[in-house]
């Protein structure tokens, strides 16, 4: 009988798919690089959502509750919609702490790290800021996490995913010399964004962002501080307002009249604007648009 | 035989090799972590929300608002008969404390979560819910122990904080009372194997609840004066309806009293998504309404509410979005109401209720500062017959609200609501509309679990 029981798990581990729920698109697009067709994923979210406020839909815990694996970004990014899916879904697998629970910023060296929180503060991370996924060097170290989760979760494909790692590995780092030949020129340029969301790639590259159109995080823009931005963004001859997609775009075009900088919209995550839909492309995207 | 010999080993061996690796691609894992958990994770999360309000209140006639009732679902003007000091319906005349909650909740181990929710008054301070969850159970299943809200319907399990209008819609306060059904006992949950997300659940309850489910047995005394059943532990063995001298015994219900199930499925359709579920709640009733002035009277007998609920959310973008929530309830009461006759005698009378309402809501979230919305809640069915004979019951109640939210932030929220009540009857039997307006505030501090769809 346990002979029966030992091949039947042999068996099953050799021929099922691995199923891997992910948090955000570019976590889909990392974990497909790393993973070919060998695994399932399903995406929770949208790219052209505010990631700290995606609807915790319920029809998504059928999804949840077949996961062998859920990869988040983490820095509590997604405290805000994911805690009640995971509890509804009632998978002991990808909870908190068990083994198919990736935090993907467990493994960044994370920026902005407050030294003392309060809400009054705003939307501050304790944590630090969590959106290190902007900056594109940060994709080899995330995609070799993802790989080595993979490869723990599903001994067999190994070599598969180690091969498809190694092969993202060389193509990217292709990919970042050029982004760094392109960014080159912007060294030093100086920049406002309406939230926190570019820190992790301005600074990479030596752009300055200056301030936020938002007064506090995660606070909308005043009159006040639009007042302060518009003395500050000809004082300092600030260039660019980065916009995302997902805030309110009337505050910087005002802003951008009142001062001549211009306003580009910047993708937060891949498939947050047109031709997005690769993480070349969003890539791309943001290179071209932030350095023009 | 051999071959299956060769073939474990082959697998044996094969598990062994697995292990192997996996110790090493574990501490490859382990060894590119940058950042370790933050210190504080031993802290419990800890939050505190208050809730307060300015509520002015008129009436249609000023004159009779002492005693006004919802005929054939509560009676005696909204007072509690166990002390409680909730507002019923919405708040009083003027500034009104509605509540604070204080809400402690962490992993105990590995196995369970434990939450607290302290609900408290200005004199008052209450359990909502204190209860372990489990968080590793095979099967897809999971436990809860405890005092807890059921997951009867959608808006039971809510907690006050999170509803879109200032108060719980008239047909769950007619049905189920302020705290809807909050009850100690078990719970099993579990997620059906599907594409789609379904989930059926089971519990097991106390019944005790202050509009239609009770335990605790009674005595009726002729002489009109009742005494609790569990001061005289000795008649225990005494069965239901047993004459003794010149009282009646009417025994606790078994435990649990109350069994409530439903099932819940959700999924996409029309670019949106649905909730949908069904509900039941079967238990015994024991009303004890001996203390009472005027009209003392008590209720024995079984009481069923069947619900449906359906919410559909459509979003623009994340934060801009609207949601259309309904939930209609019924509700059949059978046994036997207990009054007093002139000659100071108790009288039976065989008492059956077939009820129902609902309540439908539409909400606009334009951003995420602002939410506007309306909603309609009505009794649209009142059939009591009393020893067979239909009772000449109204059966046209409702409350029509409209809401409009800002919310500097997600933890601050200033809400302006207005209440047109047409549910409330005086004791001639005539109905006294109620007008409302309310400016809410609510905060919340501290750490606070997100909440669901």
């Amino acid at each position: 009988m346990r002979i029966i029981v030992l091949l039947f798990v042999t068996f099953t581990a050799l021929f099922a798919k691995l199923n891997v729920s992910v948090a955000y698109p570019y976590i889909e697009q990392l974990t497909k690089e790393v993973a070919g067709d060998k695994v399932n994923v399903a995406l929770l979210s949208r790219g052209d959502w505010d990631p700290h406020f995606v609807v915790p839909k319920p029809s998504l815990a059928g999804k949840l509750r077949d996961a062998d694996l859920l990869i988040l970004n983490g820095a509590s990014l997604e405290m805000g919609w994911l805690p009640p899916l995971m509890q509804i879904s009632n998978n002991a697998k990808i909870q908190k702490g068990a083994d198919g629970y990736l935090d993907l910023s467990e493994y960044i060296k994370l920026q902005d790290i407050p030294k003392s929180v309060d809400r009054s503060m705003g939307h501050v991370h304790e944590e630090g800021n969590p959106h290190f996924a902007l900056d594109p060097h940060n994709l080899i170290p995330l995609a070799e996490v993802i790989m080595l989760t993979l490869a723990l979760h599903d001994e067999k494909n190994y070599s598969v995913y180690k091969k498809n790692f190694e092969s993202f590995k060389t193509k990217w780092t292709k990919k970042l010399k050029h982004y760094d030949v392109q960014m080159k020129k912007c060294r030093g340029m100086k920049v406002v964004q309406y939230h926190e969301l570019f820190n992790y790639f301005l600074k990479h590259y030596g752009i300055k962002s200056i301030d936020n159109l938002e007064p506090i995080p995660g606070i909308k823009p005043n009159s006040k501080h639009a007042l302060k931005l518009i003395a500050e963004i000809k004082d300092q001859d600030v260039k660019l307002i980065l916009q995302d997609v997902y805030h309110e775009h009337k505050t910087a075009k005002f802003i951008a009249q009142k001062t001549g900088a211009k306003v580009v919209e910047i993708p937060h995550d891949v498939g947050a604007v047109k031709g997005t839909e690769t993480l070349e492309r969003f890539y791309d995207t943001i290179v071209g648009r932030v350095c023009q | 035989m051999k071959k299956i010999i060769i073939m474990s080993a082959i697998a044996s061996s094969m598990l062994f090799a697995q292990e192997l690796t996996q110790a090493s691609l574990a501490q490859q894992l382990q060894a590119k972590k940058v950042s370790s958990a933050k210190g504080s994770s031993y802290m419990p999360d800890i939050s505190l929300i208050m809730d307060v309000s300015y509520n002015n209140i008129s009436f249609d006639e000023e004159g009779h608002t002492d005693h006004l009732e919802i005929p054939g679902f509560v009676h005696g003007g909204g007072h509690d008969h166990d002390g409680h000091g909730h507002t019923s319906l919405a708040g009083e005349d003027g500034f009104n404390f509605n509540y604070a909650e204080l809400v402690i909740a962490a992993s105990v181990d590995n196995y369970f979560d434990l939450k607290g929710v302290f609900h408290l008054t200005e004199d008052d301070f209450e359990i909502e819910e204190a209860f372990a969850t489990t968080r590793s159970l095979p099967y897809h299943l999971q436990f809860k122990v405890g005092k807890f809200k059921s997951d009867f319907g959608y808006l039971n399990n809510k907690h006050a904080h999170n509803y879109n209008f200032y108060e719980m819609p008239l047909v769950y306060n007619a049905l189920l009372g302020d705290h809807g059904i909050n009850e100690l006992g078990f719970q099993l949950q579990y997620v059906v194997p599907t594409e789609q997300y379904i989930m059926v659940g089971l519990e097991a309850l106390q019944g005790e609840n202050e509009r239609s489910y009770g335990y605790e047995g009674f005595t009726l005394d002729d002489s009109g004066h009742d005494h609790d059943e569990h001061e005289e532990e000795e008649h225990e063995e005494h069965d239901e309806h047993e004459e003794e001298g010149h009282s009646t015994e009417i025994d606790d219900a078994d435990q649990p009293a109350l069994w409530i199930a439903y099932a819940k499925t959700s999924f996409d359709i029309g670019g949106g998504t649905l909730l949908a579920g069904v509900s039941m709640a079967q238990g015994d009733s024991r009303m004890n309404h001996l203390e009472d002035e005027e009209g003392a009277h008590a209720y024995s007998g079984d009481n069923t509410l069947y619900g449906a609920d359906l919410t559909y959310k459509y979003y623009f973008a994340a934060d801009n979005a609207i949601t259309w929530q309904s939930e209609y309830i019924y509700r059949e009461m059978d046994g036997t109401k207990y009054v007093e006759g002139q000659d100071g005698e108790w009288k039976d009378v065989a008492l059956n209720k077939e009820q129902s309402g609902y309540y439908t809501e539409l909400i606009y979230q334009y951003d995420k500062n602002y939410r506007a919305g309306v909603r309609y809640s009505a009794l649209n069915q009142n059939d009591i017959t009393a020893n067979g004979n239909m009772q000449k019951m109204p059966d046209d109640m409702y409350v029509t609200s409209a809401m409009l939210e800002y919310n500097p932030s997600e933890f601050s929220r200033i809400r302006l609501q207005y209440n047109h009540n047409s549910s409330l009857y005086d004791e001639e039997g005539h109905k006294n509309n109620k007008n409302e307006i309310v400016l809410q505030f609510n905060y919340a501090i501290g750490a606070h679990g997100a909440h669901s769809f």
